[in-house]
């Protein structure tokens, strides 16, 4: 909220009605309002024709620890969710593989892996990172989750007990 | 200033340098006009100069503030029209014009190395030719003595530097040309690796392809097990990366609490079973575009091809 009350325009979004949308997955696309750090932080000089992915993190990611960045993901969903997920990503220009079990969609630097499951909800069963090199190692945050580092990557497992 | 303007304008300065450098000396210019050739050369070449520095300049800045490359666009307008050209030439043909219904890409690639040829061709022909002809005028004679009495073909040999550099200006101008061309095959070519290479770069209004669309963030609801596991982490918070548990109060009155993991262009929230109505394992991600102008591409392409309502949405904190 400004100081008189009124909101601070954030962003905005698309959400396509799909099948399965909300269920246990939820989809959107979605810009940062071009005025909002400047809005925020009462800066005009922050304000410009757009606000980029990059710039509205720069004041939180520190480049001096590990994580670079979420380069992709693991969903394991049932049958009739996957052809919905998948459709709505090669409607935006994901490209397509076929792998046993399901399907990969990629984009430079952006990965999916579905794999199909049966009576099973949705889930995102892992999160792929690029991170600075370090020596390969398991980090076990729960018994349902693992952080593994490999080669200057790394997976986070959940729901995996 | 458009490449032929700049030619024209050298062009102009040479002829008017090599009709000047042609005029008699007389009472007031005692020693005749021979350095008009060389003035309109260094004119000539301090534009070049200069106009050179601007685009390196301007190249400079793109490292840091990129643009989108709207290579297919422009691939698709050379595409047309040389598909068009070649098409109305197939009435000759049945054979070509087969050929061009059937490999419109082919079709555009000959057509793209056509305007190469073409155009760049006959730039460098009459490049060459004015330095043929710089030269020729340029045996004449070595600079004679200021007493010397300046004959015609002297005073035209001083207007040859102009054209020397205007033939330079030309040349450049016909390389300029064949890079302009080959650039955006090039960028279709290898445009993913550009793309790569610049995932995050912000885009102009008119970017409403999918450019730069990537990822904005993920959310899970976790188990709690798992959210007090991240939490209690030393190595996560001192090693792996910068994140905090945060509140967020938005505009409508919607109040949420999770721990947020910063990447440099995406990051993660994770919620507690109970921070939200949503079951453990709920989960959503944001696909992120970096100009609202690109969502309406977005929004056209889900509605045309999943035939489906989009909802359109903004939200305010």
């Amino acid at each position: 909220m400004r100081p008189e009350g009124s909101a601070v325009p954030w962003f905005h979004m698309r959400f396509a009605e799909r099948p399965g949308q909300g269920q246990r997955l939820m989809t959107w696309a979605m810009a940062w309002h071009p005025g909002y750090l400047g809005d925020w932080h009462g800066d005009p000089g922050l304000v410009g024709e757009a606000l980029t992915r990059r710039q509205y993190l720069a004041r939180h990611h520190r480049s001096d620890l590990m994580l670079s960045d979420v380069v992709g993901m693991t969903l394991a969903l049932p049958e009739e969710e996957a052809g919905s997920l998948r459709r709505e990503l090669e409607a935006i220009g994901f490209s397509l593989d076929e792998r046993e079990q399901g399907w990969v969609a990629e984009r430079p630097s952006l990965e999916f892996r579905v794999r199909i499951v049966a009576g099973k909800p949705a889930t995102l069963s892992a999160l792929h990172f690029r991170v600075a090199p370090s020596e390969d190692r398991v980090l076990e945050i729960s018994d349902l989750s693992s952080l593994t580092f490999d080669n200057g990557s790394a997976t986070w497992s959940f729901f995996s007990g | 200033m458009p490449c032929s303007s700049r030619g024209i304008i050298s062009l102009a300065l040479s002829w008017w340098a090599l009709r000047l450098t042609a005029q008699p000396a007389n009472q007031n210019k005692t020693y005749g006009y021979h350095r008009a050739g060389i003035l309109a050369a260094l004119v000539n070449s301090t534009t070049l100069v200069v106009i050179a520095l601007g685009i390196f300049y301007e190249a400079y800045q793109r490292f840091f503030e990129s643009t989108a490359v709207k290579s297919p666009l422009m691939m698709v307008v050379a595409g047309i029209v040389g598909a068009g050209m070649l098409h109305a030439l197939g009435g000759w043909s049945e054979g070509l014009r087969s050929w061009v219904e059937g490999s419109p890409e082919q079709a555009a690639t000959l057509f793209l190395v056509v305007t190469v040829v073409g155009v760049s061709g006959p730039m460098l022909g009459l490049a060459f030719w004015m330095k043929r002809f710089a030269s020729r005028v340029g045996r004449v004679g070595r600079y004679p003595p200021p007493d010397a009495r300046l004959t015609r073909d002297t005073r035209v040999r001083r207007g040859s530097s102009a054209l020397a550099i205007a033939g330079l200006h030309y040349v450049s101008a016909a390389i300029a040309v064949v890079i302009a061309i080959c650039a955006p095959v090039l960028v279709w070519c290898i445009g993913d690796v550009l793309r790569f290479a610049d995932m995050d770069g912000p885009v102009g209004p008119s970017g409403q392809q999918d450019a730069n669309m990537s990822l904005n963030h993920v959310f899970v609801v976790l188990d709690g097990a798992t959210y007090q596991g991240i939490l209690g982490s030393d190595f996560l918070r001192k090693e792996f990366a910068s994140f905090e548990q945060r509140t967020t109060v938005a505009g409508d009155g919607l109040e949420w609490t999770g721990l947020y993991f910063y990447g440099a262009s995406t990051y993660v929230e994770f919620f507690a079973p109970e921070a939200i109505d949503n079951p453990i394992g709920f989960a959503g991600f944001a696909y992120g575009v970096d100009h609202p102008a690109q969502l309406e591409w977005v929004e056209r392409q889900w509605e045309e091809k999943l035939e489906v309502p989009v909802v359109s949405y903004g939200k305010s904190v």
